[in-house]
């Protein structure tokens, strides 16, 4: 019975299609047309998305899409475990990343890639060392520090750092860190970084001209890395970092000076939050606007030991100078956030949905303006 | 002509579906034996937490005692592929996989005899992702400056060929013992 009632719908379906190419017979013919390819991105704002692609880790991609209207816009791919970061000028793209010459298998190279962040075309790439760290995407694995310097984590799992000169296209100088992770550039200085070390010491390297450590501190213990661990990543106003901890807390620190030295810290949670285990989670967990001093971060609730990378049942803005929370919105699964230059949007990347969530700020409550599915596995979000 | 082309059309259109819906029903009980998501035809992993909401294991053993789960005890801190799920075992690399070189050491309290044990992650290396049961667990695991409890990372990093394959959970001792 049921076949035949389908029979007698395809059997009116294609009666009426026939119907319809008839009818079509009186529009003009389409003219011939001419293939091209499309000269580059056309989006103003745009959000540069890094994916892993685990599924498929040798083949990872750096997704873009109009931050805006959540158009995609292209992709660039970032091979084996690949870092992404923008150059300072915005009109390029680092890729520290690595290849087999027989895919899984075979002689390795590890490069620097530099592509154009409009036309996403490849344009050079730099030789580096084997020992780039293999890591899930997060900020400040790669960071460039001026026109001159661009610095590669690495980890073998020793952890050191590569330098990179740009205007030498080379490898100059391979700096330990022992027990250290990450690179933060400090604005007031383009030779300087600071890196999170277990002890709970932040150590600053100010390089020599030739790119070595010419000078090194190491700073009093500013956090306690099995009690309340601080998240990598952490933004800065001026030369300040804000960093959360796992159970809450912003811990800010100043990298501006010889030392880096305590500059604040406050709590996200009341008593009552802290018990309901609200902590922050995901990977990306500190979105910045320096200009309106608004921070927030994605909260999750019913958290504890091992809950760190959990998706945010809401998001939490503050208002970074008087420490008092202002936003309370959906959390839309995000393990990653971000703000716009101009503040006025606020990016979440769904984790569930493998999504780009798109809020407009100009009114009380955040209000989501556009959702886009992008990739797989995207875990980190950087702003054009 | 047209007729035709239309007619194998539809049927190319109404066997895509069927086709399409079959690979959704196996792939959602597959997904729900190893709890992960399946969202817009995409399997997305890493999420911290269990969506199969048991059914697959209603009438076998419990998860917390199923090494092809993320919820097995041993896996209380592993991010990524389960090599039990892969052709390997919770001892064993699957088959022309080779066992990292350096590892990384979690501790799991087995609920069984209440101890917590020293598991070590070491990763399987030199072959395309697994792609099999992926989980990720994080606990007592801390960013990479604390390099030896960081699973955001490859640990196929010191071995020759590095592609990551899956993961193992080897019982090394017991912690405080």
């Amino acid at each position: 019975m049921k076949a035949v009632r389908y029979a007698l719908r395809k059997g009116a379906l294609i009666a009426a299609l026939a119907g319809l190419s008839q009818a079509g017979a009186a529009f003009a013919q389409l003219p011939v047309e001419t293939l091209t390819s499309e000269p580059a991105i056309k989006a103003k704002n745009r959000i540069y998305i890094p994916d892993i692609a685990i599924m498929h880790i040798a083949d990872g991609k750096l997704h873009v899409v109009d931050g805006d209207t959540g158009k995609y816009q292209g992709v660039i791919g970032t091979g084996f475990t690949g870092q992404s970061k923008l150059s300072k000028d915005g009109t390029e793209v680092f890729i520290a990343t690595g290849y087999y010459d027989r895919g899984q298998r075979g002689n390795r190279t590890d490069i620097v890639e530099v592509w154009d962040a409009t036309t996403l075309r490849f344009k050079y790439e730099i030789p580096i060392g084997e020992k780039r760290a293999m890591a899930l995407n997060y900020k400040y694995l790669l960071t460039q520090l001026s026109d001159r310097w661009l610095i590669v984590q690495n980890a073998t799992p020793a952890t050191s750092v590569q330098v990179v000169d740009l205007a030498a296209k080379k490898v100059v100088s391979e700096i330990a860190t022992p027990g250290c992770w990450a690179i933060y550039p400090v604005k007031s200085n383009p030779n300087k970084f600071g890196t999170l070390c277990g002890d709970g010491t932040v150590q600053l390297i100010t390089l020599g001209n030739d790119g070595s450590a010419a000078t090194r501190t190491a700073s009093e213990p500013l956090f306690d890395a099995d009690a309340d661990a601080l998240f990598i990543q952490g933004e800065a106003t001026g030369d300040v970092y804000h960093f959360v901890s796992f159970t809450g807390n912003v811990v800010s620190i100043d990298f501006g000076g010889d030392k880096a030295v305590a500059a604040g810290k406050w709590s996200l949670v009341s008593a009552a939050e802290r018990k309901q285990g609200w902590r922050p989670g995901g990977y990306q967990v500190v979105a910045l606007h320096e200009g309106t001093g608004r921070l927030y971060v994605p909260m999750h609730a019913g958290g504890g030991e091992g809950s760190h990378k959990n998706p945010a049942k809401e998001i939490w803005g503050y208002d970074l100078s008087s420490k008092k929370r202002v936003v309370k919105t959906a959390g839309h699964m995000s393990t990653a956030i971000g703000v716009s230059t101009d503040g006025k949007k606020l990016y979440a990347i769904d984790a569930e949905k493998a999504s780009l969530v798109i809020m407009d700020l100009s009114g009380k409550q955040p209000k989501v303006k556009a959702t886009v599915q992008v990739g797989e596995f995207p875990s980190q979000l950087e702003i054009h | 002509m047209l007729l035709q082309i239309l007619q194998t059309w539809i049927d190319r259109f109404t066997e895509r579906r069927i086709r399409r819906a079959a690979q959704l029903t196996s792939r959602r009980s597959t997904l729900a034996k190893v709890g992960t998501l399946l969202v817009g035809g995409a399997a997305l992993p890493m999420l911290p937490f269990d969506r199969s909401g048991g059914v697959a294991h209603a009438a076998k053993v419990s998860p917390v005692d199923d090494a092809e789960t993320c919820e097995y005890w041993r896996n209380c801190a592993l991010d990524g592929f389960l090599c039990t799920c892969c052709g390997g075992s919770v001892t064993s690399c699957p088959p022309g996989a080779e066992a990292s070189k350096v590892t990384w050491v979690g501790t799991c309290k087995n609920p069984k005899d209440g101890r917590d044990y020293l598991v070590s992650y070491n990763d399987c290396c030199g072959k395309v992702a697994c792609g099999r049961c992926l989980c990720n667990y994080n606990e007592r695991e801390r960013p990479a400056y604390r390099m030896g409890v960081h699973n955001d990372i490859n640990w196929c990093m010191a071995d020759k060929q590095t592609m990551y394959h899956c993961t193992v959970s080897v019982i090394v001792g017991v912690a405080n013992a």
